[in-house]
């Protein structure tokens, strides 16, 4: 990794002017490896560790993860970046492009002598500026199914081709739509994500219901029922042993063996209690009985439960709990007295399916799922891994878009906007202050510069023709990647992030005045990542 | 009734007696039934090839880094599918291919994979095994690795590196903080629950966790979770400190006590019991001087050595509820009793090699005995005139038939020697226990497998060891190594645990937190860090005779 080791320079005393030196170039270090990632035509990077293992992205979250970054300019910088993946979930590749290029305008005016306090007064003019035009170039919108779905395909095929892109885009917008309930945030975590390694990753689907990774742990239960109450439970089905029974050291065997049968017995009892309600639902009817346990059930539960055909499973996850209930309805118990029929939750199918040693459950046709699963589907570990990285992102951008309530023109129109408007209102502004405004102008043209580039396109012409195009249409205009012309993102259906791009402002900012500042490096760096 | 269980040890930094652990008594063959059941640290499983594999239930957290040649999914369940760039869905002249060197494998890993491959045997029949000297090409743990694991087991942390010099994981809260990170803590979480969810009537957990860096307070988190998820399940804990190390400075020693202080003041709360582990007689600013065994000489610098000495006594002492044979114990029952009075905090002993001479029985060998039976392996603490209340000891390797010697008339001494009533090992141990120590309550039990040491064990006994492990006046000849020891292990709540307490207790009493930037600026708040300070005076209090009852 050649690129890498770059980065890991010894860390060592510098003097203000050296460490400036050192800032910049370790900025240009990690912006080197991270250029190429940027927008749907940028490289996808295979890591292949020592041992074998395989990574496969070209997420530049998952990057920074990956790499292991020893120069302290360097790994603020990528700290900086994954925060800003925590808090919106996208952006991390932008970030760090956008911080290089300041620095690198910074320090074409610093080495001819210019304070970079005076610099960073100008970025500071220049961010305010920048987030007005954001406000201005913002498209509201009440986001229908289309908008949606735009947002994410462009989320999505930045990471992953666009066949799978497609088959994706629809899964997510669906998942979201289905947890989202009127005038609640909407809480991702009721989309579950499931990983079976099995066939194509274009075969991943969107089931509407739960996929739970484990099954039935008896030979005898059914493998499959139609029409099933469902029970979600936190009660220990299981013979433990108690403060009782734990004081064996000084009782015979006897005694203990008569408070065993005891203990064993109350458990019995609460699976009786369960049978019960199970034989006066279902028999004689064409209903069938599903209990599924976050706690323990031993064998002999099991068997009772496989004697009267009910599917009993163990160990469920604790947010699964929560989960079920919303998508086949009832409420998760914490105790199974006074059971009685509203308790339970109600799914139109449950069946199992065996992978290898690994079992899955499918809970399916809930009548209104509030709680869904994206199965993800491929050959291997890795791609598997990718897919969900890309899941994920597209998740949030449509939360986020939904949560914004606008959004973003993209393919570098935001940038070109913003800097055309930075040019122009430099020479508003007051003394050496506007040439920290026009680097910050500079500096944001990196991202459509390095989208043609990734393309195969000219940097220079491409953002000539992109800004007179601009001037011309009085609209936003960004780059098709495949003419290397230039597009109306709104008519391409390209979206970006509200909140993404606004947090890339604020944090690009902050961070390269903080590099600039070099004495406060260090301390202050760190602690506005913090904040 | 079938009883599996479910144990884990995870956080292995370093260190890695685990593997150690799982090989050093364990043969997996099905025409020998073996006296230990497999089934409680080992699960059965099925590829999706359809092969059936063994794996431990292990769960095992490191940073990136210290797995060397290892691959985190391991390879029993995908095989090394060679794949190209040309395999991505993507164009192929934009993908690219960033590889860091391939990990060079020592001479061991090398047979142990050729053996693999060809599915034979490369020694030939009857021979002895091959003698190994991994002094030298050791350098992580994954290095001497011969059980395959499951790919559930390996979890890396990415976020820090090993010997870093800028971004060090030697930070309690680092650990904890890492913890709460939904990523990490859905995905960890979830491996425990699929191994949990697959065992039928789960005893518990081992967990072994590096006390004195950030492993620290990712595991005692992990412990805490427990507590909440699984309460009624027993966590035995075993703290670890590494035997050396190497050109620290003032401020690092005092790191390190902050990180013990710390998942002390936690393990208290959330273990069952917990049992702190050293080669080193100190441990806590230092490891101190190492322990001497009579008969091994181990070098405490290599982490290989003395994590070998701790995986054999975690071996050994677990074995009381690990036996398929004998009387039916369980984790709880040695976790509850060994915790009384809030005596959270144990001692532990290893005696390795259990001397006994080629040809002698155990009567003979405890009436001429002197000097303690075992070496204390707890740091800051002592056992030898120790006061012990309560103790659970393990003896392995002597068969029943070593009892004593076959009796030929004598029967005047038969009826003044209480030892001649002893007809089993368990029985004999307990007596000699009773005889020598005043009022301590000792659970005994008695194992006839030794521990395995051959390779990837270290060949660390005195020439004098013979190469079944008894203790010989002839010397060993040199091309011949040890094969298996017999070996005695124990957990004391006792007197020298308080002792323990304390000295950690006055030497983190001495450090201003205010000092330690990084465990302020990752979350210590001093209320905090005082509660801690008190916690420990406060356990330390339960060790005064003057509670005792
Ligand atoms: N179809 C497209 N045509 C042109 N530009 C696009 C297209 N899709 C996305 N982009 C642009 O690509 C950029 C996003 O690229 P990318 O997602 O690779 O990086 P990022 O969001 O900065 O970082 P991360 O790796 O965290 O996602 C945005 O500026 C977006 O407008
Ligand atoms: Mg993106």
């Amino acid at each position: 990794m050649s690129a890498i080791t770059l980065l890991n320079p010894k860390a060592e005393f510098a003097r203000a002017a050296q460490a400036l030196a050192i800032n910049i170039s370790a900025a240009k270090g990690i912006q080197d490896v991270m250029r190429t990632n940027l927008g749907p035509k940028g490289t996808m990077k295979m890591l292949v560790s020592g041992s074998g293992d395989i990574k496969i992205t070209k997420d530049g979250n998952v990057l920074l993860h990956e790499m292991q970054i020893q120069h302290p300019t360097a790994s603020l910088i990528a700290r900086a970046s994954t925060a800003q993946d925590d808090m919106t979930g996208d952006g991390t590749t932008s970030t760090v492009l956008v911080i290089g290029e300041l620095l690198k305008q910074a320090d074409l005016y610093i080495s001819e002598g210019l304070h970079p306090r005076t610099i960073t007064e100008g970025f500071e003019t220049a961010r305010l500026r920048t987030l007005e035009v954001l406000e201005q170039i913002k498209i509201k919108v009440e986001p229908t199914r289309a908008d949606l779905l735009n947002v994410a395909r462009t989320s999505l095929c930045t990471k992953i081709h666009q066949q799978l892109g497609d088959v994706l885009t629809d899964i997510c917008v669906d998942a979201v739509l289905a947890v989202r309930q009127s005038e609640m945030p909407i809480d991702l975590h009721m989309v579950e994500i499931m990983e079976m390694q099995h066939k194509t990753s274009t075969e991943t689907n969107l089931v509407r219901g739960l996929v739970l990774d484990h099954g039935s742990r008896h030979p005898d239960m059914p493998k499959r029922v139609n029409n099933a109450y469902i029970l979600t439970c936190n009660v220990s089905m299981e013979y433990e042993k108690s403060e009782v029974t734990s004081g064996f050291f000084y009782k015979s065997a006897e005694e203990r063996e008569k408070l065993v049968s005891a203990e064993r017995e109350f458990i019995e009892k609460r699976v009786q209690k369960v049978i019960d309600l199970k034989k006066k639902l279902c028999d004689k009817t064409n209903k069938s009985f599903v209990v599924i346990n976050q706690k323990g059930i031993d064998a002999m539960s099991l068997d009772m439960f496989a004697k009267e055909g009910i599917i009993a499973l163990r160990r469920a996850k604790r947010r699964n709990m929560e989960r079920l209930a919303l998508a086949c309805g009832g409420s998760a118990m914490n105790s199974v007295d006074d059971l009685t029929e509203e308790h339970l939750g109600f799914a139109g199918l449950v069946y199992e399916h065996v992978l290898g040693e690994n079992k899955f459950t499918f809970v399916e046709e809930c009548k209104f799922p509030q709680s869904v699963t994206i199965l993800i589907k491929g050959p291997n570990k890795h791609t598997l891994t990718q897919v969900k990285d890309a899941v994920r992102d597209g998740l949030r951008a449509i939360k986020n878009a939904i949560d914004d309530g606008c959004l973003i023109p993209g393919a570098g129109a935001f940038e070109i906007a913003a800097s055309q408007e930075l040019f122009r209102y430099k020479n508003e502004v007051k003394g050496k202050t506007r040439l920290g405004v026009q680097a910050y102008a500079e500096a944001l043209l990196i991202i459509p510069k390095t989208l043609a580039v990734n393309s195969g396109f000219d940097a220079q012409d491409t953002i000539v023709k992109l800004q007179e195009e601009a001037q011309l249409l009085g609209e936003p205009v960004g780059l098709d990647v495949n003419s290397g012309e230039a597009l109306r993102p709104s008519d391409a259906g390209i979206f970006d992030n509200y909140i993404v791009k606004k947090q890339i402002i604020n944090s690009c900012s902050v961070i390269a005045s903080n590099l600039l500042l070099v004495d406060e490096i260090m301390r202050a760096g760190m602690s506005s990542l913090k904040g | 009734m079938i009883i599996s269980a479910f144990s884990f040890c995870s956080y292995v930094p370093n260190f890695s007696y685990c593997n150690l652990k799982n090989e050093a008594g364990f043969v997996y063959n099905a025409d020998t039934p073996s006296e230990i059941n497999h089934d409680i640290l080992f699960r059965e499983g099925v590829t999706s090839e359809g092969y059936v594999t063994f794996t431990p239930r292990l769960l095992l957290v490191d940073l990136k880094g210290n797995i060397s040649h290892l691959r985190q999914e391991g390879v029993l369940y995908n095989h090394n599918q060679a794949i190209t760039p040309s395999d991505i869905q993507w164009p192929a002249e934009k993908v690219e291919l960033i590889c860091t060197p391939k990990e060079e494998k020592n001479v061991f890993l090398n047979d142990l994979e050729k053996e693999e491959n060809a599915m034979i045997n490369t020694e030939a029949l009857g021979s002895l095994p091959k003698v190994y000297n991994l002094d030298n090409v050791v350098n992580v743990w994954a290095d001497y690795l011969q059980t395959r694991y499951h790919p559930r087991t390996v979890s890396l942390i990415n976020q820090y590196e090993n010997n870093s010099g800028t971004n060090p994981f030697d930070v309690f809260n680092y650990g904890a903080n890492l913890w709460k990170m939904e990523q990490f803590q859905d995905d960890f979480i979830d491996r425990i629950r699929l191994y949990v969810e697959e065992c039928e009537n789960m005893q518990g957990f081992h967990i072994l966790v590096d006390g004195s860096d950030g492993f620290a307070g990712l595991g005692t988190s992990a412990v805490e979770y427990l507590e909440d998820e699984y309460s009624t399940k027993s966590r035995l804990v075993f703290p670890a400190i590494p035997s050396s190390f190497i050109n620290t400075t003032p401020r690092q020693d005092s790191v390190r006590v902050l990180n013990l202080a710390l998942s002390f003041h936690s393990l208290a709360d959330h273990s069952s019991l917990f049992v702190p582990l050293c080669t080193g007689s100190s441990g806590w600013r230092q490891p101190g001087a190492p322990r001497q065994f009579p008969h091994l000489l181990y070098n405490e610098s290599f982490a290989y050595h003395s994590s070998a000495i701790l995986a054999t006594a975690l071996d050994t002492m677990t074995l009381r509820y690990r036996l398929k044979t004998g009387i039916y114990s369980q984790l709880s029952e040695m976790t509850d009793t060994l915790s009384r009075l809030g005596r959270r905090a144990a001692v532990a002993s290893l005696g390795l090699p259990f001397a006994m001479g080629y040809d002698t029985y155990l009567q003979d060998t405890l009436e001429k005995w002197e000097g303690p039976l075992w070496q204390t392996l707890s740091p800051s603490s002592n056992l030898e005139n120790d006061r012990v209340w309560i103790q659970s000891v393990v003896l392995r390797g002597v068969p029943e038939l070593r009892l004593r010697r076959a009796q030929r008339g004598g029967r005047m001494q038969q009826d003044t020697n209480p030892a001649y009533m002893c007809s089993t090992v368990q029985e004999m141990l307990s007596l000699f226990f009773s005889c020598c120590s005043y009022a301590t309550a000792s659970h005994v039990t008695s194992a006839n497998v030794p521990c395995n040491v051959t390779s990837p064990f270290p060949q660390f006994f005195s020439e004098f060891v013979g190469l079944d492990g008894s203790v010989r006046i002839e010397r060993r000849p040199q091309n011949i190594g040890v094969y298996s020891v017999p070996a005695i292990a124990g957990i004391h709540s006792c007197r020298s645990a308080g002792e323990m307490l304390e000295a950690l207790h006055s030497d983190v009493r001495k450090l201003k937190l205010k000092r330690f930037h990084n465990f302020c600026n990752s979350g210590l708040e001093e209320d905090e860090y005082r509660e801690c300070l008190d916690h420990l005076a406060n356990l330390r209090e339960c060790y005064h005779e003057e509670f005792d009852i």
